[in-house]
């Protein structure tokens, strides 16, 4: 009798067997229940994982794994597939309030699940005909976390394009979907923010702004206006396209290819009939001359009343995406001061890199501060009007020690198999083919491919608050790139990186900070990523094309371009 | 020759290098070095005895089994045919054969047994499990509803 086996020779037996095989065991009688409940089992399936499954960080090591409960090891699951989807082009994801996964697919479904509960799911579809697909969306909160907001543009066969707008009560037991309006729109119109608080949609088509407020009921009508650039530049808007949009409450925040602008948001009520787009001043601008961004995410907007200096500051936090370079994380801080006359601030701090390549062109400061050899941030306040930006011309120097202490930190103890040496400190072997980055803008993780080879890993990193500084090392170590580094070596080589921004520690105060909060902490750091996770296969259906990141639980959620979903947990 | 002298009073003889299979038994002999007196196994059957000495003959003189924990690690089940064949015709006893393998503590057999128990479960749901090995399902639904939830994790893999 397999119940009258001594416990060691049941689990000698276990550990033939699969996962399912030993869970269908756990069902039979309460004495499997608890012998599979044996720390054993799960330590010795994570062995035999460990070689063929991607698993995370924490469970590639031994010594690690003993440590962790047999509960903790049984839900060190892979990613679980989100069942029941509806629709196969995916064209991107959601997660919202670390709970609602929202997944588009370009032939007319939105498909809705709740993390908690995976088996709830729901659909509903934007289209109404076959001959519709859907061309872009955007996903917000709404209403303190108690309602969801989907806007999505359709493209109907004959050419007509159109808006939907839905909401979603998250009311329990099942969720209420009402659609808010439909408007039509001109062709070729992304959907670029949903301002719920302002009513307005956010489109944009190359360079051009398109805004749209909703009615308050389905019987009032649209009203909309258009920025378009005054001063555009036609080379450049041959290279440069609206990234993304935030609407800030009289302002609107736009990223660009190459570019971050800051424009008034125009007044719906005093020139709503306007026929033609009137052209509408842009107040700021700064440029990127060195970098081509592909892609940006945004964190939620952080507003802050200061009214005892008179000025409302907005803080987002950007993650960029240059195909090339890598990925650069922005903290931007807009200052709009109360009385209308006083130009906003626009403050750009170029705050950590994720570096694919060992160069990386930094610009540099304005000549007038000191220490312009090395990049720490860009203030600017001026309007585009006053001197155009491209005389500061991009420098390309060689931030070698950030990117060797970030190449030393990766192959060390802590990052486990399959992160060590074969992460080639160069960066240019491999790319990020998708990332995703918290609504805090705290967190993110990214899906990095390297070259040659079919193995997705998928890296996680924090991204705010900037590690602790360290205190100055005076003799650093030979800096050759041997990857069999030292701990102490290590700290000595990220030491070095923070001291070059301690030599200049005063001149960021004839910048005119606002709040004088020159910490000195402008030095790019490098983002330090930890691999939580890889996937290998040759199909190219199972490449993951969008990804989404709940910042505060973990939960990563990845979709392929066989337009799967998956849920993957990892709790780090 | 030494001889075995099962649970029911039954003596089998032996030679030394079909013992030593067993590391119980090598540990014995090795303090018993005239053969006359029989080596009582009041755990074992005859009927169990007789099939785990004609294991230990059929193996006699092959190394002694290394861990394979690459066989492990991968979960796979390789059996020798001999060994199927063995372990197959004798499955009404298999319980018996890996708990005499286990007390005699012969490191093949027992990993023989293990094997094929764990062939007769794999891809088998909870019912043809219970139905196999005859076991009596004593969970409470509430129970058997727990144990469904939490299992939910793996379901979709």
């Amino acid at each position: 009798m397999l119940l009258a086996l001594p416990d060691e020779v049941v689990l000698a037996i276990f550990q033939y067997l699969q996962t399912s095989d030993i869970l269908s065991l756990r069902q039979t009688c309460t004495h499997l229940a608890e012998i599979t409940k044996d720390k054993f089992i799960w330590v010795n399936l994570l062995q035999s994982q460990r070689g063929r499954l991607p698993l995370p960080l924490g469970a590639r090591q031994n010594d690690e794994a003993e440590k962790w409960s047999a509960e903790a090891l049984e839900t060190l699951s892979p990613p679980v597939k989100l069942e029941e989807r509806r629709g196969e082009l995916l064209i991107g994801l959601e997660i919202l309030l670390d709970r609602w996964i929202v997944a588009v697919y370009a032939d007319g479904y939105v498909n809705l699940w709740d993390a908690n509960e995976q088996v709830a799911q729901q659909q509903w579809s934007f289209v109404h005909t076959g001959n519709e697909k859907i061309s872009s969306f955007q996903a917000v909160v709404h209403d303190s976390g108690t309602k969801l907001m989907v806007a999505g543009t359709k493209v109907h066969l004959r050419g007509e394009w159109k808006v939907a707008l839905y909401e979603v009560q998250l009311s329990d037991p099942a969720l209420e979907f009402t659609l808010v309006c439909i408007f039509p729109t001109s062709p070729s119109k992304s959907v670029r923010q949903l301002y719920p608080p302002g009513r307005i949609v956010a489109f944009s088509q190359l360079g051009s702004i398109d805004l749209v407020r909703w009615p308050e009921d389905l019987e009032g009508d649209t009203q909309s206006v258009s920025i378009v650039n005054p001063q555009f530049d036609e080379l450049e808007e041959m290279f440069t396209t609206i990234l993304s949009l935030r609407c800030l409450d009289k302002h609107i925040f736009v990223f660009k290819t190459r570019s971050i602008e800051l424009h008034p948001l125009p007044d719906f009520d005093s020139d709503s009939k306007a026929r033609s787009p009137s052209p509408l001043p842009l107040a700021l601008r700064h440029n990127f001359p060195s970098y081509n961004f592909r892609e940006v995410r945004i964190s939620e907007v952080e507003a802050e009343e200061r009214p005892a200096e008179r000025y409302q500051r907005y803080t987002l936090r950007m993650l960029a995406s240059d195909i090339i370079q890598g990925l650069f994380y922005f903290v931007v801080d807009v200052t709009v001061p109360y009385g209308y006359l006083e130009s906003p601030l626009l403050d750009i701090h170029l705050t950590a890199i994720y570096a694919m390549t060992t160069h990386i062109p930094l610009p540099v400061r304005p000549a007038r501060s000191r220490g312009d050899k090395h990049f720490r941030s860009e203030r600017i306040s001026r309007p585009i009007f006053d001197s155009p930006p491209s005389t500061r011309g991009p420098s390309s120097i060689r931030p070698r020690e950030m990117f060797e202490s970030r190449a030393m930190s990766r192959s060390g103890p802590g990052s486990g198999s399959g992160s060590g040496s074969d992460r080639d400190p160069s960066r240019t072997s491999s790319f990020v083919s998708t990332y995703a980055m918290g609504s805090q803008g705290m967190r993110a993780f990214w899906v990095e491919r390297r070259r040659g080879t079919t193995l997705k890993q998928i890296v996680s990193c924090q991204l705010w608050p900037p590690p602790a500084p360290v205190s100055l090392s005076p003799s650093p170590p030979s800096p050759d790139l041997a990857s069999d580094r030292t701990p102490s070596a290590r700290a000595a080589e990220s030491e070095r990186g923070l001291g070059l921004e301690e030599e200049e520690e005063d001149s960021n105060v004839d910048e005119g900070d606002l709040d004088g909060d020159g910490d000195g902490s402008y030095f790019p750091w490098a983002i330090d990523g930890q691999t939580v996770y890889s996937i290998q296969s040759y199909d190219l259906r199972e490449d993951v094309t969008y990804c989404a990141l709940g910042e505060v639980s973990g939960k990563m959620v990845l979709g392929n371009r066989s337009g799967d979903v998956f849920l993957l947990e990892t709790g780090v | 020759m030494f001889t075995l002298l099962s649970e029911d009073g039954i003596s089998f003889q032996a030679e030394r290098d079909v013992l030593e299979r067993s590391v119980l038994l090598k540990n014995m002999l090795e303090d018993v070095q005239d053969s006359s007196n029989s080596i009582p196994l009041p755990n074992v059957a005859s009927a169990v005895l007789e099939k785990v000495l004609h294991f230990c003959e059929h193996h006699r003189g092959d190394p002694l089994p290394v861990p394979e924990e690459d066989e492990t690690r991968m979960r796979k089940i390789v059996i020798e045919d001999w060994d199927y064949d063995f372990i197959s015709a004798n499955c009404d006893i298999v319980f018996e054969i890996i708990m005499a393998a286990n007390y005699l503590d012969i490191k093949d057999l027992l990993d023989l047994g293990c094997k094929y128990v764990a062939s007769l479960i794999k891809g088998k749901s909870t019912e043809q499990i219970r139905e196999l090995f005859h076991i009596v399902n004593d969970l409470t639904p509430e129970e058997e509803e727990k144990i469904k939830k939490e299992n939910q994790w793996a379901e979709a893999v």
